[in-house]
């Protein structure tokens, strides 16, 4: 994979790239999240489990201020997300497969529109590169809604990472790809973050890509925490030989010595 | 570089980025810029055959005539600047590209102002080629209001935007389940604007909600200029205090709804 891309050293100097404090959403009868103290370190890759309801994609909306949360907090790269949102929205950037980008719009111009909303500088110089990057040159000029769904999730990834994002949220960031595309997105997401000390926040399903990536772990249940650690000290406190042997102790409510 | 750091460039380049995205789309798609200059054109055309028609066979219609044919012509200046608000919306409800953008540093004014802006020079290309087909046709000159047009449809702008901006708050409330109500909603006010009559020919209840909206002075004015009895810019400045009060008003229930989405979950998975 080339190596095109010239990533200023962003650093931090928050400890925490993301901290929750209490954060609950309620929606009518139903608590989806239910005061999260959430704490993920700058320059890590964190990954967030949890079966379907569990409230990833509430948690994952309410850091990207598209969901008001119904009580908590939230401090991005240190600064509190209620006041500073357009401040703190310019250095981050996320991926979701609940949203798409305009289908009749080629690549080029989806990256040009979203480069100008985040404010990118040599915004064409960094379209060729990230383009070099992505091996996605030759589907620039292309319509989005044309891309097969390997080629819309690196136009995705493109705009995930058009502002440099020091902090990236991704959903389910290889749903719906083969395994070769699959594992060339996680090389390319770690390299990134090797590469500029981002922190990476994402939400999967994928037990062997978490085992892989993430250097820690938060599994959710029923809008709460309730395991959290390396990906290898979740495997040995449950006593089980891989992630997914864990995730299913969690989910069908195991307990540590069944 | 921090926003904080470049306030307003930055703020351009997000206005700048609306724009092209609907540049983009109508580029991409010829059909749409077919529609964009389809009805402006049909209106004019099916009222000003019925003028001819009228001239024809009735005495002394001259001043009907012409107030058929310019208050259509106006008409669309109001009609197309809400639509297309809507239209602006609309695309990306269906897109499903509400989540990335307003993830982004854009914030609602300047999503509002963005489309406003697009909106209004899409209207401006939209009815160009209908006034100037009224002159050929018809020798209706929208011109022949002098001076006074440009206020006069600068009021019609105003209030298509604030129709528009009261209709993308009912979207982000009700979902594409609001989409009927929203397509229909200028063509609701247009009888209470009063473009082709007297506000006196209405029913007393509909003659107090026109006199509550600006179209009706507006298009008092028109005919009073097409009558050849002058101006009347009291009616001009009547227009211009109700246009500032509902853009306030759409403006607050516009924030409201906006919050109300985000409590909701309707910037993420907006449909019916």
């Amino acid at each position: 994979m080339s190596d095109t891309i010239t990533i200023p050293e962003i650093g931090t100097p928050h400890p925490f790239a993301i901290e929750t404090r209490g954060l609950t959403k309620q929606f009518d009868e139903m608590l989806a999240v239910d005061h999260l103290d959430l704490s993920v370190t700058a320059g890590t890759i964190t990954g967030l489990l949890g079966g379907n309801g569990a409230g990833k994609t509430t948690t994952m909306s309410m850091l990207l201020g598209l969901l008001e949360p119904t009580d908590g907090t939230i401090t991005m790269l240190g600064e509190d997300m209620r006041h500073h949102r357009t401040r703190i929205a310019g250095q981050i950037n996320f991926s979701s497969p609940y949203v798409d980008l305009p289908q009749r719009l080629t690549v080029r111009q989806n990256l040009v529109i979203y480069g100008l909303l985040y404010g990118v500088e040599d915004l064409k110089g960094k379209i060729a590169a990230l383009a070099d990057e992505l091996q996605m040159t030759a589907m620039l000029d292309r319509r989005y809604g044309s891309l097969s769904a390997g080629q819309k999730t690196r136009a995705a990834l493109a705009k995930s990472l058009i502002n440099q994002p020091r902090l990236l949220l991704l959903d389910e960031p290889t749903a719906s790809l083969d395994p070769d595309t699959a594992d060339w997105v996680r090389t390319l997401l770690l390299q990134y973050r090797d590469r500029t000390g981002a922190t990476i926040f994402m939400a999967s399903h994928n037990m062997v890509e978490v085992e892989r990536m993430c250097d820690d772990v938060v599994m959710m249940k029923q809008g709460r925490i309730v395991a959290r650690g390396t990906p290898a000290a979740l495997i040995a406190t449950y006593g089980r030989d891989n992630l997914e042997e864990v995730f299913l102790d969690i989910a069908r409510n195991r307990s540590l010595h069944d | 570089m921090t926003d904080a750091a470049n306030p307003v460039p930055r703020m351009l380049g997000r206005l700048r980025a609306l724009m092209l995205r609907h540049l983009y789309l109508y580029m991409a798609s010829w059909p749409r810029m077919v529609e964009v200059i389809y009805w402006p054109i049909v209106n004019m055309i099916s009222w000003g055959f019925t003028s001819s028609y009228l001239l024809k066979k009735v005495a002394h219609v001259e001043f009907v005539s012409s107030t058929m044919v310019i208050g259509t012509l106006l008409m669309e200046f109001f009609i197309r600047m809400n639509m297309t608000m809507l239209v602006s919306f609309i695309e990306e409800i269906w897109s499903r590209n509400l989540g990335h953008l307003f993830a982004s540093p854009i914030g609602l004014r300047e999503y509002i102002g963005g489309i406003t802006i697009v909106s209004i020079i899409r209207v401006l290309i939209a009815i160009v080629p209908a006034i100037l087909l009224a002159d050929y046709l018809f020798g209706y000159s929208l011109f022949s209001l002098g001076p006074p047009l440009i206020p006069i449809v600068i009021l019609l702008l105003m209030a298509g935007a604030w129709l528009g901006m009261l209709i993308v708050a009912m979207m982000l409330h009700y979902g594409l389940a609001a989409e009927w109500v929203a397509w229909m909603a200028g063509w609701s006010f247009s009888a209470l604007f009063a473009p082709y009559y007297a506000v006196s020919v209405l029913p007393p209840v509909m003659q107090w909600m026109a006199r509550a909206l600006p179209g009706s002075y507006i298009f008092d004015s028109v005919k009073s200029i097409l009558a050849g009895e002058g101006v009347q810019a009291e009616n001009l400045w009547i227009a211009f205090a109700l246009n500032l009060f509902y853009l306030g008003l759409a403006s607050w229930i516009l924030s409201r709804s906006y919050r109300s989405a985000r409590r909701r979950g309707g910037l993420i998975q907006m449909g019916e």
